[in-house]
């Protein structure tokens, strides 16, 4: 990986047609421009994976399998709760 | 007014129902409005986030709070003023589930859940900054381990 310092104000070229630009830094927040052709998808990275784990969820379910579901999770949900009364008390 | 839905055919919802995500939701951008549905035959905390616009496309969503006691997320400020949530007003918390062929392996969404302000039908999927809660929580394989870890007991 290249690693360059920059100030507030500088940018780094990338290419013949893309800029970044480092506008402001606060604390652990730094602003960055970008400038790029119209066809370069520009996205922040957290979105991207959130965004894949979002399509794949709603990859189509059953009403059976949401029946079973629920079965399965009282079940589970009952063990919790017993073993949470066992060990700690309400608050 | 009557919708298409993935799993239930044709249903009617009333105009009040609606939730908008004004940014769309990750990965569905162009994709604004919901509703949520829930199924007889099933448990109250297992809804149904089915989208208006394109009947395909529809979320298992599941309410934490009696599922997952642990998970207490920080909803970020700006979010609180986007959604424009009162402080004296409650909000609503989802999270989505991704819910495979084997439910042993269903995982939940904590890291990003679904914040809904019901008065004014507005919502939107919350990126939490901190690393406390996993994109993919395996609920029946880690929950004991997920219970210790985040209970305060």
């Amino acid at each position: 990986m290249l690693i360059v310092s920059r100030k507030t104000g500088e940018s780094i070229l990338i290419g013949n047609d893309m800029e970044i630009f480092i506008l402001d830094i606060q604390g652990d927040r730094i602003r960055v421009g970008i400038e790029a052709p119209k066809n370069i998808s520009i996205v922040r990275k957290e979105l991207k994976v959130i965004g894949e784990q979002n399509i794949q969820a709603v990859a189509r379910t059953e009403l059976s399998s949401m029946k079973q579901l629920t079965v399965m999770m009282d079940k589970q949900k009952f063990e919790k709760d017993t073993k949470q009364t066992g060990d700690c008390s309400d608050i | 007014m009557i919708i298409k839905t993935r799993d239930f055919g044709y249903v009617e919802v009333s105009a009040e129902d609606i939730i908008t995500f004004n940014e769309g939701i990750p990965g569905f951008e162009n994709l604004h409005q919901y509703v949520l549905l829930v199924h007889n035959e099933v448990e109250e905390f297992i809804v149904w986030m089915q989208c208006i616009e394109e009947p395909e496309v529809c979320f298992i969503v599941f309410s934490p709070a009696e599922i997952l006691p642990f998970y207490s997320p920080t909803i970020p400020q700006e979010v609180i003023k986007e959604l424009k949530i009162k402080t004296n007003e409650s909000f609503r918390l989802l999270v989505i589930a991704t819910v495979p062929d084997n439910l042993m392996n269903m995982t939940l969404n904590l890291k990003s859940p679904i914040v809904i302000n019901p008065k004014r039908g507005i919502a939107k999927q919350v990126i939490l900054h901190s690393e406390e809660y996993p994109l993919r929580y395996s609920y029946f394989n880690s929950s004991e381990q997920g219970a210790n870890q985040y209970a305060d007991c």
